[in-house]
């Protein structure tokens, strides 16, 4: 057995007794178990901390006799990638997300007062944590080797060789883990219907991270991928929104809003087995390995509270407009039923805009209405609302989009194109005149093993009302020719505008605590 | 009516609204062999394997396979050689399968969850 596997097994064991003793402690009341408990937690938290260094240590030493890294780095890969290699796969982002889980739970229970409900938080996240480190343990272990070292590794995607990438993927599972922290405090709170300030920091936080990891997704996919768009209603995203929808509604309800922190948790579940699952036949399924099913258990568990509480949907009231619950149910059916059919068949982008943009906009005219009651902060978020809700209708319905094959159309000249090579790839740049002055797309090839390796590079011209977006998707270099993306973009600074504005919003919260 | 019966209507209304649309916009994904059955088909997404991939002129001519047949393709824009299947977008019309789009299996693995 490696050092990574013991580490993690020890991870493993330390959470499977700090839950046994966490029950054990509730049962009898006795605070010794729960001292050792406790201990036991924050043991597990190391050794798994101990086992993603370990990870990052095998990336940044170049060790491909560990398949993961093999599979996702190679020598050529500035650090900075090495580093965000580690959470590239499957493997890594489940180890990345277990620490993560781990540590709120260890962090949340250092703090405060230790009672009665704090033991049933450390009951239910150590079990959950458990239960990640056994799916990471046996079915999806990164620290599997491979009996002979390789010369170099196969490389990690051109795609995620991003700043974005190496951000998004923490800020995502944080959330993640807070929301299953927020989960575990409001179930274990609403048998006593203490103070909920607790669930209500927990909340903001995960909203925060929510929104904070949907946004630099879009804006990575806007930067990256050449489709000139940064939302492509692709079920991974639609997965991403589905627990937002949940978390978002939870802040607008007056009574039982607890039934909407239950379910932001059984879908970012949900999430995660769509992203990991590999369903049926799509663009979108991934890999032939089934551990994604292993989500499903805790899915159905994370149900029971909800099913056991669900005549209290019929008493759910609004903060505000009684029309909220019913326009935040509507848009969340829309998207759940797109991304579940769109695991079985492709559902076109018109579905979408006939669907969700009318509740979109009636959302947003209601935050219109509403906005003079608001206070400050409330109102920047809104007003950050109503921006984005101004981007993303322009985006979606305004958008134009040219496919050009260089050399005759008006307006746009190829003046150059040439072949760059340094030790970890080619560059192929092109110098286009275009009316929007001179722009240098460029596709990057890595010499790496992996089957993909080549990657656009977008140019983008901006202005305050759009943006003019070019990517190069084929070339030739012997003819001299290219063929040329363009995509006009109108008020997409609107969309960055609008989510900043509400990520600063639930910031500046923070300094407005409201009881 | 009560509102509480209101809202409730209007959700199940919109529900109603939301399965029809979405049956009038969605397409199966086909396979060349469901799709040489075919005379004439318009944006539909076909699953397979790249064969015999050539590029000329900014052109690329390739194709699609499912291991029992395959069909013509011919795509603006430049395609590699990937080992793993593809979905392409496009027209079909005298047999040959005009693309708009090739997609991979692609990066959505590493994002989220």
């Amino acid at each position: 057995m490696g050092t990574g596997d013991f580490l993690l097994l020890l991870s493993l064991i330390a959470s499977v007794f700090s839950a046994i003793l966490f029950l054990t402690a509730l049962k009898n009341r006795a605070i010794k178990y729960a001292t050792i408990a406790e201990d036991l937690l924050h043991a597990s938290t190391s050794a798994c901390f101990a086992a993603l260094m370990l990870l990052i240590y095998y990336f940044l030493t170049d060790n491909f006799s560990v398949w993961y890294v093999y599979a996702n780095s190679n020598l050529e890969m500035p650090i900075v990638y090495k580093l965000s290699a580690v959470w590239a796969g499957k493997e890594g982002s489940l180890l990345l997300w277990a620490f993560l889980t781990l540590l709120v739970t260890s962090l949340y229970m250092s703090a405060g007062r230790k009672d009665l409900m704090k033991l049933k938080v450390g009951l239910i996240m150590s079990a959950f944590s458990s239960y990640l480190l056994i799916i990471l343990e046996f079915y999806s272990n990164p620290f599997v080797t491979i009996p002979y070292l390789p010369t170099n590794g196969y490389g990690l995607n051109p795609l995620l060789r991003t700043f974005e990438m190496a951000i998004h993927p923490p800020v995502v599972f944080l959330a993640y883990s807070l929301s299953a922290l927020l989960f575990s405090v409001t179930l274990s709170q609403s048998a006593k219907g203490d103070s909920a300030s607790d669930q209500r920091v927990l909340a903001r936080l995960s909203w925060l991270f929510l929104t904070l990891g949907i946004v630099i997704g879009g804006w990575w996919a806007y930067r990256t991928l050449g489709w000139g768009g940064f939302w492509g209603w692709d079920p991974v995203e639609n997965a991403s929104l589905l627990p937002w929808i949940t978390l978002t509604l939870y802040f607008h309800l007056r009574k039982h809003r607890e039934l909407f922190a239950y379910l932001t948790f059984t879908f970012v579940l949900f999430a995660t087995f769509v992203t990991r699952g590999g369903i049926i036949s799509s663009v979108h399924s991934f890999g032939s390995d089934y551990s994604g099913y292993m989500y499903l258990a805790p899915l159905c568990v994370s149900l029971i509270p909800i099913f056991s509480r669900i005549r209290d949907f019929e008493n759910i009231k609004s903060l505000c407009s009684p029309l909220i619950p019913v326009l935040f149910s509507s848009a969340f059916i829309v998207v759940f039923l797109g991304t579940v059919a769109n695991l079985m068949v492709s559902v076109e982008r018109s579905y979408y805009l006939i669907t969700f943009l009318p509740i979109f906009a009636m959302i947003t005219l209601l935050a219109v209405l509403n906005i003079k009651k608001m206070n400050s902060t409330a109102k920047l978020i809104h007003v950050g609302l109503m921006v984005l809700f101004l981007g993303s209708l322009s985006v979606w319905l305004f958008e134009t989009h040219e496919t050009l094959n260089l050399g005759n159309d008006n307006g746009f000249r190829l003046e150059d194109i040439w072949l760059n090579e340094d030790y970890e790839k080619f560059t192929v740049v092109s110098k286009i005149q275009t009316p929007y002055g001179v722009v240098y797309p460029e596709y990057v090839i890595y010499k790496i093993e992996r089957e993909e390796r080549g990657v656009s590079s977008v140019e983008i011209v901006s202005y305050l009302w759009m943006d003019e977006y070019f990517a190069i998707t084929g070339f030739d270099l012997e003819k001299r020719s290219v063929v040329l993306e363009h995509y006009t973009v109108p008020l997409i600074s609107c969309v960055w505008l609008g989510s900043a504005l509400m990520v600063v919003g639930i910031i500046l919260r923070w300094s407005h605590f409201r009881v | 009516m009560n509102s509480k019966k209101l809202s409730l209507a209007a959700l199940l209304i919109f529900i109603a609204i939301a399965i029809i649309t979405l049956y009038y916009n969605i397409s199966p994904y086909i396979s060349p062999s469901q799709l040489l059955k075919l005379d004439y088909a318009n944006d539909i997404q076909v699953v397979g394997k790249i064969t015999d991939l050539k590029a000329q002129n900014g052109m690329t001519f390739f194709k699609l396979t499912d291991g029992n047949a395959a069909v013509e393709v011919i795509y603006k824009g430049s395609v590699q050689h990937y080992d793993s299947e593809v979905v392409v977008v496009g027209d079909w019309k005298d047999g040959v399968l005009y693309a708009k789009e090739v997609l991979r299996k692609c990066h959505t693995e590493y994002t989220g969850g």
